[in-house]
């Protein structure tokens, strides 16, 4: 693996970390109160600026909220969002994977049969269903979200358990007395992380989308708490006056998403030379 | 191949069976599923009543037979809110949501796989970078969001198109570029990657070596080889579209069965929403079993072998 | 360079090719009578498949060709517009490839693929087809490749190459990927259709023993240039370059002793990048001395139609 690091990914880099600090500072930056309602100025377009409000530099909202201050709250709430899901199917996906991989036989096609078929359920519908069952709460968009994609992760452990698993090494160390739980996690595991981590990176710009999504649906992250898919979905009504309010954060999104994807390109080139997209 | 093919089969039939039972399960995942059919302030006993009626007192066991049953007979149940079976409202939207598909599907097809080729055979070149910024954006760029900037650009500022409803092939075609764009960005990147493979291989060089052109070769011999996991993901990608239309029909106020799914959350019309995700996973099953015949027929080693 | 009174099938003069700014086959020159075998010989990467390709005016993209002239029954084809030159391929002029079962199709026929450019008619293929040596052509016509054995893919290759009854025919390593038994019969065929057609074969190869069996003249090849060119019979016999000397001294023979060493060339060919002003085999030459490292050995006429570029080719046993 070569440590180059070209002026691309470099500007790449430092866009998704802007992103991530202004979202993890985001009370602290925030020029406004995100939820703080000033009727008078609804609909402002950005550089509004008024001696008593101040300034909005992105303009206001259909009920005179600081576009800026959302956006960033906003940002907040897809980072907290994207990594927990990441995590949670991250997790649930590896030990599944491994598993199958390791002990094969009727774990290995049990596991299987069960991704089919969460992978048979377009995401959204599976999204969409448990939202309406569980309500529409933070933790259980985490669970949504989480729960329609552990499967990405585990056919991906499991193919490249299964690699592994018959490598010389591995079964030396299983002759040697090495129980399978250690194996796993001292040798196996390292080995699996890197096509993993390609996986993780795409899936979080994928989640962002998903909370996007399911926010401008109505589904995700509740009134008034803002996020980058409610704003734009309130935005709409208004398109033809107040432009900026699906603009703006069609931007950020559109940006991290297409800056998480071009990472996840440049690290499967390097994890994985064969898989490249040339 | 029979036997390939009643091997895909049976997967088929298991993967509907874990499907069925695994929306059997969510709807039952807030415990018990009267409370949510039944409508708001409904007094205890009304709640009871109901919970009888639809036999949700009944052992678990016993409902699920009754579930498959139902589904066996094409029966998803009567929706509470509109006092209708659940299968006509849902049938009654479906040509809405096909029209969409269809004309998303033509738009990947039409403008992907030829963009695609031309990646491949001009590699290089501006043309080549162009298409690739472009493939890349359409990867990247949420569809609700793409959906808003055509409304806005078409609709509101240059006024050519209409915004929103049914209202003839006009306003088809801001709603099937909006749900066919991610789609055809998979097949412009696949079909690149495809001829690129075959471009490299030797039948393509003794085939120039014959004589024949280079636009002969790819027409005759790299287009049916690179076709194969291309259409392969096509049919797949008709469950991927019908997910897709969740969101583009809410965007464009489309009548389809996506919008119907969200519209009868806010409605507590749960029975249509489990109908909506019964009927899109099936779809979806099926057509991942197409893909797999299309493959074993197309491709001669799978078609001459036991 | 042959000699011959008639025009040559094909002659080669001058030809260079580079990749970048590097020449990697450096004014390669050579010509084959009608019905001749000629062998280019040479170790991986001396150039050998570059010049095949040359010939048909099928390189690879970032190769191109500065110099030299190709011409084929005396018609200048180095400059030819692509149009024209298509009409060549398969008819006059052919080629046919190391991997046999990668060379076809897997999706398309064999019959069709015989008949592709050529336009032959069924009849015509299935003659083909039995010619080459494949029994039952009727059956095989409508075959697919992945059905067919490696030899007997490449006799079908050979059969869509001369079904176009072409002039020359360009063998780039036929046998490499075959069982040595099919390898003598391929070998044995290409002898007996290139004789029986007056076809004149270019034939790629890295074994000597190859060589022998059907080449009438061989042209050893070195890091991109033409070492020795002749008879292969006068070359095998008294060769004049110590590159060639050594390459027939490291096949094994059944009459070395028992447990003897494999003589062995000392060193690596060099990339095209190292190569110096001087001979380019010099850094692993025993005869090697100042003015061989200085000054690159033109090719020059030892006896009749035998040529080597070397300074001291009066020298090598």
């Amino acid at each position: 693996m070569s440590g180059r690091l070209t002026p691309g990914i470099a500007a790449i880099l430092g866009l998704l970390a802007i992103y991530v600090l202004a979202a993890m500072f985001a009370p602290w930056i925030a020029p406004h109160d995100p939820l703080r309602q000033v009727l008078l100025l609804r609909l402002r377009p950005p550089l509004t600026s008024s001696p008593s409000a101040g300034l909005f530099l992105l303009g206001t909202d259909d009920v005179g909220r600081d576009l800026l201050s959302r956006i960033l709250e906003g940002a907040r709430a897809s980072l907290i969002v994207g990594a927990l899901s990441v995590s949670v199917s991250l997790l649930s996906g590896t030990i599944f994977g491994l598993l199958a991989g390791w002990f094969r036989g009727w774990t290995a096609v049990l596991v299987l049969r069960v991704v089919d078929v969460v992978l048979s359920v377009p995401a959204i519908l599976l999204a969409v269903l448990t939202v309406a069952v569980l309500g529409p709460s933070f933790t259980n968009l985490i669970l949504v979200l989480g729960l329609t994609r552990w499967p990405r992760y585990t056919r991906v452990a499991y193919a490249q358990t299964l690699q592994i698993a018959t490598l010389p090494y591995i079964r030396a160390a299983e002759m040697a007395g090495a129980r399978a739980p250690r194996i796993l996690l001292r040798h196996v595991l390292p080995n699996i992380a890197g096509p993993l981590m390609v996986v993780a990176t795409t899936e979080f710009g994928l989640m962002i989308l998903f909370e996007a999504g399911l926010s401008f649906l109505g589904l995700g992250i509740q009134p008034p708490n803002p996020s980058w898919g409610s704003i734009m979905s309130e935005g709409q009504n208004y398109v033809a006056r107040a432009w900026w309010m699906t603009v703006f954060p069609g931007i950020c999104l559109f940006g991290v998403v297409l800056c998480v994807n071009l990472l996840g390109d440049w690290l499967r080139d390097r994890v994985d030379p064969r898989a490249q997209s040339r | 191949m029979v036997h390939h093919i009643a091997g895909r089969i049976l997967q088929a039939v298991v993967t509907t069976f874990g499907v069925l039972t695994l929306v059997f399960f969510l709807m039952r995942l807030s415990g018990d599923p009267t409370l949510l059919l039944v409508p708001q302030g409904a007094s205890a006993q009304q709640i009871a009543e109901l919970r009888h009626e639809l036999g949700f007192d009944r052992p678990l066991i016993v409902q699920y037979g009754v579930y498959l049953e139902q589904l066996a007979h094409g029966d998803l149940g009567e929706s509470l809110v509109q006092r209708m079976p659940v299968s006509s409202i849902i049938a009654a939207r479906i040509p809405y949501t096909l029209e969409l598909a269809s004309g998303a599907l033509l738009v990947a097809l039409g403008i992907g796989i030829p963009a695609g080729i031309a990646m491949a055979v001009w590699r290089g070149g501006t043309l080549e970078r162009a298409l690739a910024a472009l493939v890349l954006a359409g990867q990247s760029m949420p569809t609700f969001w793409s959906g808003i900037l055509m409304i806005l650009f078409f609709g509101v500022v240059l006024g050519w198109l209409p915004t929103s409803g049914v209202e003839g092939v006009a306003s088809l075609i801001m709603p099937s570029v909006a749900l066919g764009a991610l789609t055809m960005a998979g097949f412009a990147r696949m079909t690149r990657i495809a001829v690129l493979d075959e471009l490299g291989r030797d039948y393509v060089a003794a085939a120039r070596a014959r004589g024949l052109s280079l636009g002969a070769v790819v027409a005759r011999h790299v287009a049916r080889n690179a076709a194969i996991p291309v259409v392969t993901v096509a049919a797949l990608e008709i469950g991927n579209l019908l997910a897709g239309a969740v969101i583009v029909e809410t965007v464009f106020a489309w009548p389809g069965i996506g919008q119907l799914a969200i519209q009868s959350i806010a409605a507590r019309d749960f029975l249509v929403v489990q109908g909506v995700v019964l009927f899109v996973s099936l779809v979806f099953i099926a057509m991942n079993l197409l893909a797999d015949l299309i493959y074993a027929v197309i491709d001669p080693r799978i078609r001459l072998s036991a | 360079m042959s000699g011959a009174a008639m025009t040559a099938a094909l002659a080669v003069t001058d030809l260079t090719l580079a990749i970048g700014g590097v020449s990697v086959v450096d004014a390669v020159g050579f010509s084959i009578a009608p019905g001749e075998v000629m062998a280019l010989v040479g170790e991986s990467g001396c150039g050998k498949s570059l010049t095949a390709q040359a010939l048909l005016r099928l390189l690879p993209r970032q190769v191109h060709q500065i110099g030299g002239r190709i011409l084929l029954g005396g018609e200048d084809i180095t400059a030819l517009p692509e149009r024209r030159m298509r009409r060549l391929r398969g008819s006059r002029l052919s080629m046919i490839f190391q991997e046999p079962q990668s060379a076809l199709d897997p999706l398309a026929t064999v019959g069709a693929q015989v008949c592709e450019a050529s336009r032959a008619s069924r009849n015509a293929v299935r003659r083909m087809l039995a010619e080459v040596g494949i029994a039952d052509p009727d059956r095989r016509i409508d075959q697919y490749p992945f059905e067919l054995s490696g030899g007997m893919c490449q006799r079908v290759m050979i059969a869509s190459a001369l079904i176009g009854g072409p002039a020359v025919l360009v063998a780039d390593e036929p046998t490499t990927a075959l069982d040595v038994t099919i390898q003598a019969q391929i070998l044995d065929l290409l002898r007996r259709l290139a004789a029986e057609r007056g076809t004149a074969i270019v034939l790629i190869t890295h074994d000597m023993g190859v060589v022998a069996d059907i080449a009438e003249r061989v042209a050893v090849m070195y890091a991109g240039r033409i070492a020795e060119i002749g008879k292969t019979e006068a070359v095998f016999a008294a060769p004049r370059h110590p590159y060639t000397s050594l390459l027939l001294a490291a096949i094994p023979r059944l009459s070395d002793a028992p447990k003897s060493r494999l003589a062995v060339i000392e060193g690596s060919v060099p990339a095209p990048s190292d190569y110096g002003a001087g001979c380019r085999f010099a850094g692993r030459c025993p005869l090697a001395d100042a003015r061989c490292v200085a000054e690159q050995p033109p090719l020059r006429t030892m006896e009749e139609g035998h040529l080597s570029a070397c300074w001291h080719a009066e020298r090598v046993a």
